[in-house]
């Protein structure tokens, strides 16, 4: 089912693509136009969900093995600390951020002990650092406070 | 200037204090990949990719090429002891080098994994010094048709050369054409597909692409199950083969690294094709084919030769055409491209001093990597010992820190998750990531390549029916993609990731 959605996505992304590249123009005096390439590329994704939604089974993966209960849970709580520290790193800068994105993954996802949360928390965070701030002179996201 | 007087000037550039370090820190970094199986080289090469901006261009790709070519001499190490390939080209060496092992002979298959690995690398690279300068003389007379046509030839050989779905594989390069062209048309200024927003109108950067698609979904598959690493208790002796081991091994050696070799070369083939090819051909070959999955050493020795083989074949399209073959030398080009080098046929005589300083890196870089791997392989065992939620955190602040460091755009880390997500589901659904890389990075060529051709040409697309380079080529393009339709899957896995 999953899968018959995806390609129904597919099929109208690509209609969209051509649309928006015939908006653009396909070719004009000096050859192909900025919406020749996209227009092709747009055609070969239609045909290509088409493809995949009439052939059904014979192309789709028999029995998914898609993430339940626990195995989710994990997955969606590291998904959200990806996001939650996107959403932090431009005010609580990399230093912060980073640690509290850690720890929280390592004791919501990881269950780890919190000591020793704590130390890989430290570790991680000081050796990404280290390396980039430092080593390879890299300028990371700060804080209001600086650091 | 001839190849032996390239390869000096190679040694003279390599012989720096820094780009030997960054050399031997690649073939560590890539052996630890290797050993480990929470991660792969891809995902690790992608994740390391930033590192290279601060370094020069020659330390920067030797220390990538390092990681490559560790992780194929690493990847057999845990193959063979604890039955867990490290990465996907080791996946048959664990057949006959773990059945060795219960045999007591860990020590003589790891040897043997070690030395075929050493002699293909070299091999290979020898014929990468010498088939190189020769193929980018001939690719000196390719015009814009030529190139657009070696290109749709490359693709075309991609989706040949997939597992799965040839349907998902075209789709995958369409998208990987589609995600390329976002942003400012460099030929007049003309805004695409980029929704409104200035983010997008520098394109969408590949960094977000690559640590997304590899780094971050590969976190969110193994955060499925806690990744339980295994030891083994016995101690490891007797590396050194035995006269008999010598006697069996040196011929699917070689022929493991001429295959492994030619395989590289062609698009999409690779180190994992090249080893499942050379074990079959071995146990085909077999006089005693039974022997293969209980401990046979031509079947450890074939696989290895090949699989190390098919990196330096994969590196000759990359520098003498700018066509990357798989997904690792995508990532390389993207590399190289960042560095602001442009490899193809004018790559070798206009920088030198950077295609003969990788390949003297690579030279070095294999001789670490023996000298790494043999002495060593106790210390790589132990590293087994760490657990995964101890590098679970470094990688998800590595991919942080990676995209981040492209453009410092915040924007770049939403675009990072939002391709981890859907390379996630798409994994799941078995789209397989090499036909979208290598799509995304030749979208600007090809699209220039056939915008000039058009402009060079009063009848259209017939200029690919006047050049005879690429009426051959197209034609040969439309022959192999005729194939790949009729083609039903055969029962050997073909998927190089």
């Amino acid at each position: 089912m999953f899968e018959r959605i995806l390609n129904v996505l597919w099929c109208l992304l690509g209609l969209a693509t051509m649309v928006n590249s015939w908006s653009l123009g396909l070719t004009g005096s000096f050859g192909p136009e900025s919406g020749f390439f996209p227009f092709i590329c747009g055609a070969l994704i239609t045909v290509c969900g088409l493809g995949l939604l009439f052939k059904g089974s014979k192309e789709a993966v028999p029995n998914p093995d898609w993430p339940r209960a626990a195995a989710l849970g994990r997955i969606s709580g590291v998904v959200a600390g990806l996001i939650a520290m996107a959403a932090t790193l431009p005010y609580l800068g990399f230093a912060v951020a980073s640690a509290l994105t850690t720890f929280v993954l390592l004791q919501t996802v990881e269950r780890s002990r919190l000591v020793e949360s704590l130390i890989i928390t430290v570790v991680s965070v000081a050796v990404v650092m280290l390396v980039f701030g430092r080593l390879l002179g890299m300028n990371l996201p700060r804080g209001p406070w600086g650091w | 200037m001839d190849a032996i007087n390239g390869l000096m000037m190679g040694f003279s550039v390599l012989f720096t204090a820094e780009n030997l370090y960054f050399c031997l820190l690649g073939s560590i970094v890539g052996t630890l990949v290797g050993v480990l199986p929470g991660i792969g080289p891809l995902a690790a090469l992608a994740l390391l990719l930033p590192v290279t901006f601060q370094l020069s261009a020659v330390a920067g790709l030797g220390m990538l090429a390092a990681i490559f070519y560790g992780a194929m001499y690493g990847g057999s190490t845990t193959s063979i002891l604890v039955n867990i390939p490290g990465e996907a080209a080791s996946v048959v060496t664990a057949l006959d080098g773990h059945a060795m092992a219960k045999q007591g002979r860990a020590g003589a298959a790891l040897g043997m994994a070690a030395i075929s690995s050493f002699v293909a690398g070299t091999l290979s690279l020898v014929a990468l010094t010498f088939f190189s300068p020769l193929l980018a003389s001939v690719a000196l007379k390719f015009g814009p048709p030529e190139n657009f046509a070696l290109m749709v030839l490359g693709l075309v050989c991609t989706l040949y050369m997939i597992g799965g779905s040839t349907l998902k594989g075209v789709l995958m390069i369409a998208l990987g054409f589609l995600g390329a062209i976002v942003g400012m048309d460099i030929v007049n200024g003309q805004d695409r597909f980029t929704l409104g927003t200035v983010n997008l109108s520098a394109g969408i950067e590949i960094l977000s692409v690559v640590i997304g698609l590899y780094g971050v979904s590969e976190i969110l598959m193994n955060c499925e199950t806690i990744v339980k690493n295994q030891m083994l208790a016995e101690k490891i002796k007797g590396l050194w083969p035995t006269f008999a081991d010598w006697k069996a091994s040196w011929k699917p050696m070689m022929r493991g690294s001429f295959l492994g070799f030619f395989l590289g070369l062609v698009p999409g083939g690779g180190p994992v094709t090249a080893s499942f090819v050379s074990y079959t051909l071995e146990r085909r070959i077999a006089k005693d084919p039974e022997r293969f999955g209980k401990g046979a050493i031509e079947g450890v020795a074939g696989p290895e030769a090949a699989n190390n083989a098919a990196v330096s074949g994969g590196m000759i399209p990359l520098f003498t055409l700018g066509i990357p073959g798989n997904a690792v030398t995508a990532l390389l080009l993207g590399a190289l491209v960042m560095q602001g080098v442009q490899p193809g046929p004018m790559f070798i005589t206009q920088r030198p001093d950077l295609f003969w300083g990788v390949v003297a890196s690579l030279y070095v870089g294999n001789v670490f990597l023996l000298l790494l791997n043999l002495p060593l392989v106790g210390l790589w065992v132990q590293c087994l010992r760490i657990p995964y939620r101890v590098l679970f955190p470094l990688i998800l602040l590595l991919s942080i820190v990676g995209t981040y460091s492209a453009n410092k755009n915040i924007f770049d880390l939403w675009v990072m998750i939002g391709f981890g997500i859907v390379g996630y589901v798409l994994r799941k659904l078995q789209y397989e990531f090499s036909p979208f890389l290598i799509a995304f990075v030749l979208a600007p060529m090809l699209e220039q390549s056939l915008r000039q051709s058009m402009v060079m040409s009063p009848d259209g697309l017939m200029i690919f029916a006047h050049r005879p380079i690429a009426a051959v080529l197209i034609v040969g393009s439309l022959i192999l993609a005729a194939l790949v339709f009729l083609k039903r899957k055969s029962k050997q896995p073909h998927g190089d990731l």
